[in-house]
């Protein structure tokens, strides 16, 4: 009876021992699966940032380039001047990306293109998911087909008029993005993309273009997110050229697209001084004659001074004057001096 | 009084039993600690790699971003020149850089970058520089370049020394 009994102690002993090694051992192993995985996120966000890190160099150098990066299953969100790959934060420092606000898909479609006013300043970079959908939404004139072939082909894009939204079908696609070669219209909204969530749409229009066949140097550019069977603006700004009107095109928010031009006048700025100085050393150089009539500082000055106050206040409080006078002082800097001085024979300004 | 023989025999034999399990879980436990202890020499041995490697990038990023800017570049009439920097150009961003160390250090890091002209000889010009006070590693990149003076049209011979600092 004793023995029956010390048997039946030793087995439930040897349970409860097994069970507490067992429980230990695996506790252990979830903790150090756990840790790995923590770790392996965070390596693949690093991974990924570096990887972004040589995108921005490289788009920093080469131009007009488009190529398409494989990105491992995670999101990178953009923000004004930084952008987020899981719990990874880096800064874009001095570059200027447009690119969605975030990009959730396996590729990224990279753009570079060179932002020279006149003279060489920077390249943009524009930065897409090739899942995101762009549709735009051609004027009375041919422009939509034109800034569609000046588009990379890697994009998901296509061009409708506005007769054709009743054919506008839902592709479940992650996002929807409208391109309004003129004012917004609503109208896109009461085919089949009305039971679409509202955050998965969103809306640029540029109502200058409307009966235009070219993109003009400077206008208007308005954001728009979807509310309801309706468009809401969220933000009114202004484009200079193609260049600044493609980060418009690119850019999630009217705040980051602004950022980014404040980022590119603040550059503009600091490159035009330097060619204020190097004119006005070629002055002095000259010291009379045709080569020192044409090298001052009257265009290169006013161009500084503008980008200088755009790089603090984009988009300009007084409206659109200032990017009409940056357009018209870069005219003359080209056709008044820089011309002038080849067919002189002098050195160039830029 | 004495205790029975088969109370003995049947207590040593549990403790015997007890002593295995104990000295199974010991052993296996040694052996999961001994397969920690490597896996975490080849994580950290390929961690240093990888640190290596983002320090090779950084600094051959630096010297790209160098050979490329435009407030050095030599352009005629907004064509750029590959590996070619404007002296009058130059000749101001050393000027430039301290009034806007914030805006280059988003550029260059820690890094120094100087010009040094080979021919005709003369003096080196520091472009950018910002050491940290202490570091563990420096690597350094030298870029052959051609200097152009804008007044004589004249092309010089120089090399562009960037050093990254880590």
């Amino acid at each position: 009876m004793l023995r029956k009994k010390r048997g039946q102690m030793e087995i439930q002993f040897n349970w409860i021992f097994v069970l507490i090694a067992g429980a230990l051992i695996l506790a252990f192993f979830i903790s150090v699966v756990n840790k790995q995985r923590e770790v392996s996120a965070i390596r693949t966000s690093a991974s990924v940032a570096t990887n972004l890190e040589s995108i921005f160099t490289g788009a920093e150098i080469s131009t007009n380039t488009v190529n398409v990066f494989d990105l491992p299953q995670t999101t990178v969100d953009f923000e004004c001047g930084s952008y987020a790959i899981g719990s990874v934060r880096k800064q874009t420092g001095d570059n200027v990306v447009f690119a969605p606000t975030r990009i959730e898909g396996r590729q990224m479609i990279t753009w570079a293109r060179d932002w020279s006013v006149p003279y060489r300043v920077m390249n943009f970079l524009y930065l897409t998911d090739p899942v995101i959908r762009y549709i735009i939404v051609n004027n009375s004139r041919n422009l939509g087909k034109k800034i569609f072939d000046t588009l990379p082909r890697e994009m998901n894009k296509e061009v409708i008029d506005v007769i054709d939204f009743a054919s506008l079908a839902d592709r479940n696609d992650p996002h929807i993005r409208f391109i309004f070669l003129g004012g917004v219209n609503g109208d896109v909204l009461q085919s089949s993309l009305l039971n679409v969530d509202d955050e998965k749409i969103s809306a640029v229009a540029f109502p200058d273009l409307q009966g235009e066949d070219s993109i003009p140097r400077f206008g208007n550019v308005e954001f728009f997110r979807k509310q309801g069977s309706n468009f809401v603006s969220s933000g009114e700004t202004f484009y200079m050229n193609d260049d600044a009107l493609f980060g418009a095109l690119y850019s999630g928010t009217a705040e980051n697209y602004n950022c980014a031009m404040r980022n590119a006048f603040s550059r503009l700025a600091l490159v035009s001084s330097i060619y204020v100085n190097r004119s006005l050393e070629l002055q002095k150089f000259y010291g009379s004659g045709g080569c020192f009539t044409f090298h001052h500082d009257r265009f290169l000055s006013v161009l500084e001074s503008i980008a200088s106050d755009l790089s603090v206040s984009y988009p300009p409080l007084t409206g659109i004057t200032p990017l009409s006078n940056i357009q018209d002082n870069m005219v003359s800097l080209k056709n008044d001096q820089n011309r002038q001085l080849q067919l002189l024979s002098c050195e160039l300004i830029y | 009084m004495r205790k029975p023989a088969f109370r003995i025999h049947a207590k040593r034999k549990g403790q015997i039993q007890m002593g295995e399990s104990v000295a199974i879980l010991f052993i296996f436990f040694i052996l999961i600690v001994f397969g920690f202890v490597f896996y975490m020499k080849i994580l950290g041995s390929s961690a240093q790699v990888e640190f290596q490697e983002n320090i090779q990038l950084q600094a051959i990023g630096v010297a790209q971003r160098v050979s490329f800017l435009p407030e050095l570049q030599c352009s005629r009439d907004n064509v750029r020149k590959e590996n070619c920097i404007d002296l009058f150009k130059l000749s101001h961003l050393d000027e430039l850089v301290p009034e806007h160390q914030l805006h280059y250090f988003d550029l260059f890091g820690f890094s120094r970058v100087t010009v040094q002209q080979l021919f005709p000889s003369g003096s080196d010009l520091l472009v950018y520089d910002n050491v940290p006070a202490t570091f563990t590693d420096k690597l350094s990149t030298f870029i052959p370049t051609s200097l152009y003076n804008g007044t004589t049209g004249n092309f010089n011979m120089g090399v562009l020394v960037v050093e990254v600092f880590s």
